[in-house]
C-alpha cells in the first residue's frame, strides 16, 4: 500500500514539475492574440478618422496602442519559446526552425519599440509596425 | 619588331583604360550623391530640429473635399452655403419656403497642424499643438470662397497638465465612424487647465474649463451672457483595451446672470451632466458604439447648443433646464480597407417655457461607406435623414447626401 501511494506522489510530482506540453490551448492562444494584435494594428491605422480627436490626442492612443503591442508580442514570443523544448507533432523541423527565426525578429522588434515608446518618438513606431506585420504575414505564409 | 607593335597598341588604348575610370568615378559620385539625398528625405520626413534646446517640430494635416446635395436648404449665410456644408441638429430647417434642394461643394474641413516635442530629463516630453481649419468667417460662392483660418487646438502638455485651448473633458472618448456624427454629439473646444493621472490601462483628469451661460430669454430668444465668475468643472475617467474602451464624465457648473441692462435680473444657478461613451469590438474590426448624455444646464455642451442651459423662468429667476441625448452606431468591415456604418442618434429636452416655437426634440439616421484605396486616403458617402420637433409638435426634416475625399499628410 506504501508502495503505491509513495508512485503515486512521485508520479504526482512528476506531472507537476514537467514543462507543459504544446496543447490546443497554446494553438488557441496563439490564435486570439495575433487577432488582437491585429485589431490593435488596425485601430492604429484608423486613428487619424476618429472624430474631434486631436494630433496630441492620437499620439496619447498610439503609445498607449503600441504598449498593448508588445506585450501581445512578448506573449507570443514566449509562447513559441515552448516549441523549442517540446516540438508539436504536426511541424517540421524546418518549419520549427523558421518559426524560431521569426519568433527571434519578432523579440527584436519588441525591444526596438520598448525603447520607443520610452523615448516617445512616436513618429518611429509605424516603420516598426509594418515590419511586424510582415513578420506575422511571413511567418503564417511559411509555416502553416 | 613585337615589342614596338605591343607598345604602339598600348598606347593607343591607354586612354580608353583611363575613361573607364573616370566614368567609374563619375557613376560611384553619383552614387554618393545619390544615398545623401535619400538620407536627407529619411530623417526629414515632415520633421524639423529646431534651434531650441532639444525641440523637434512636426506638421501634418489634411486635404478634404465634401460634395453635399441638401434637401431641404437652409438659404442663409449670405452666399457661403455654411448651415448646409454642416449637418447638426440646428441646420434642419423650419422654414423652407422657397427652398428645395441645393448642391454645394467645400474645401473648408481641410486642416493644418504644428506640433513640437522637447525632450526632458526623467519625465515625459513637453510637447504642443497649434491646429487650424478653414471654418472661420465664411467667404462667399460667387468668385473665390475664400474662407478664412479658424483656431482649433492651441495647448501645451507637460508633466500631467494640459494648458490651452482643445476638447473639454466633457466630450466622450468614443464617437461613431460615421462621415458626420448624430445629433446628440457632445462637442465642445475651448480654454482649459486640466491635469491628468495615468494607470495602466486606464486614467483619471480633472479640469477648469472656460464657463459661457447660454440664456434663454421669456420670449424664447437664446442669449450668451458674459457674466461668469467660477470656471466649469469636469472629471473624466477613461478606460481603454483592445477589446472595449468607454469614458465617463461628469460637470458641475455655475450660471450666472448679472444685472443685465434689459432684464436688470441678477442670479446664478448650478447645472450639473453626465456623458458615458463607449465602443466595443464585436467581431474582429467590427465595432458597437453608444453613447447616453444627459444633465441640467448642459445645454451649450451637446448638439451645438440646440438646446439652452438655462431659462429666465416666470419669476424671472434662473432655472437650468434637462436635456439628454443618446446614439449608437454599428460599423462593419467588409475587406481591410472598406466598412459600412449605421448610426441612430437622438436629443431630447424637457422645456421650462411654455411657447410654441421652442425646439422640443431631433434625431438622425446615419447611413454610410467608406473606402481607402490607399493608406490615409478616404473616399467616403453617406446619406443622412434628420428630424426635428418643436414645442408645438410641428416637424421638420432635412435630407442630406455627403460624398467626401480626404488625404491626411
Amino acid at each position: 500500500m506504501k508502495k503505491i501511494t509513495s508512485s503515486f506522489i512521485i508520479i504526482l510530482i512528476i506531472t507537476g514539475c514537467t514543462q507543459k506540453s504544446i496543447t490546443v490551448d497554446e494553438t488557441s492562444l496563439h490564435g486570439s492574440k495575433s487577432t488582437e494584435l491585429q485589431i490593435l494594428m488596425h485601430k492604429f491605422d484608423n486613428l487619424i478618422y476618429q472624430h474631434y480627436e486631436s494630433e496630441l490626442d492620437r499620439d496619447r492612443r498610439r503609445i498607449d496602442y503600441t504598449k498593448d503591442m508588445i506585450n501581445i508580442v512578448d506573449e507570443l514570443v514566449s509562447n513559441s519559446k515552448k516549441l523549442k523544448i517540446l516540438p508539436p507533432k504536426n511541424l517540421t523541423k524546418e518549419e520549427i526552425k523558421n518559426f524560431l527565426i521569426f519568433s527571434n525578429t519578432l523579440e527584436q522588434k519588441s525591444k526596438e519599440l520598448k525603447l520607443i515608446v520610452n523615448s516617445y518618438q512616436i513618429e518611429k513606431i509605424n516603420p516598426i509596425i509594418t515590419q511586424l506585420n510582415n513578420i506575422c504575414v511571413n511567418c503564417h505564409a511559411t509555416v502553416r | 619588331m613585337q615589342q614596338y607593335v605591343k607598345i604602339i597598341i598600348i598606347f593607343l588604348l591607354f586612354p580608353f583604360f583611363l575613361n573607364a575610370d573616370e566614368n567609374l568615378t563619375t557613376y560611384i559620385n553619383g552614387l554618393e550623391q545619390r544615398i545623401k539625398i535619400l538620407e536627407s528625405k529619411e530623417k526629414s520626413k515632415g520633421i524639423v530640429n529646431l534651434t531650441s534646446e532639444d525641440t523637434t517640430m512636426f506638421l501634418g494635416g489634411k486635404v478634404t473635399l465634401d460634395t453635399i446635395y441638401v434637401h431641404h436648404a437652409n438659404g442663409q449665410n449670405g452666399g457661403s452655403n455654411r448651415s448646409d456644408q454642416f449637418f447638426n441638429a440646428n441646420n434642419i430647417p423650419t422654414n423652407t419656403e422657397g427652398e428645395n434642394a441645393e448642391l454645394t461643394l467645400t474645401a473648408r474641413n481641410s486642416k493644418f497642424w504644428i506640433k513640437t516635442r522637447t525632450a526632458q530629463v526623467n519625465d515625459k516630453p513637453l510637447m504642443t499643438l497649434l491646429e487650424v481649419d478653414f471654418w472661420g468667417s465664411n467667404g462667399t460662392e460667387t468668385n473665390s470662397n475664400s474662407h478664412n483660418v479658424r483656431l482649433r487646438h492651441a495647448y501645451i502638455i507637460y508633466s500631467g497638465w494640459t494648458l490651452g485651448q482643445t476638447n473639454s473633458l466633457f466630450v466622450g472618448s468614443s464617437k461613431p465612424h460615421t462621415l458626420l456624427t448624430p445629433v446628440d454629439d457632445v462637442f465642445m473646444r475651448q480654454p482649459i487647465i486640466s491635469y491628468k493621472k495615468e494607470f495602466s490601462k486606464s486614467s483619471l483628469a480633472i479640469s477648469l474649463e472656460q464657463a459661457e451661460s447660454v440664456i434663454m430669454t421669456s420670449l424664447g430668444d437664446k442669449t450668451t451672457i458674459n457674466d461668469d465668475k467660477a470656471p466649469d468643472m469636469i472629471i473624466k475617467y477613461e478606460n481603454d483595451s483592445t477589446w472595449n474602451e468607454y469614458s465617463i464624465s461628469l460637470l458641475l457648473r455655475e450660471l450666472r446672470i448679472d444685472q443685465e441692462k434689459e432684464s436688470s435680473i441678477s442670479d446664478y444657478t448650478f447645472g450639473y451632466g453626465l456623458n458615458i461613451s463607449s465602443r466595443i469590438h464585436i467581431y474582429k474590426n467590427d465595432t458597437l458604439t453608444f453613447g447616453i448624455v444627459g444633465g441640467k444646464g448642459i445645454g451649450r455642451y451637446m448638439a451645438t447648443s440646440f438646446f439652452p442651459s438655462v431659462v429666465i423662468n416666470s419669476k424671472e429667476k434662473l432655472q437650468a433646464q434637462f436635456s439628454w441625448g443618446t446614439h449608437i452606431a454599428y460599423e462593419h468591415w467588409m475587406k481591410n480597407n472598406l466598412h459600412l456604418n449605421i448610426a441612430l442618434g437622438k436629443i431630447e429636452t424637457d422645456n421650462i417655457l411654455n411657447l410654441d416655437n421652442i425646439n422640443k426634440s431631433a434625431w438622425s439616421g446615419h447611413l454610410g461607406l467608406q473606402y481607402n484605396p490607399i493608406k490615409k486616403f478616404l473616399l467616403g458617402a453617406e446619406y443622412i435623414h434628420g428630424e426635428r420637433t418643436l414645442q408645438n409638435n410641428n416637424t421638420f426634416t432635412v435630407d442630406r447626401l455627403y460624398l467626401r475625399a480626404s488625404y491626411n499628410f
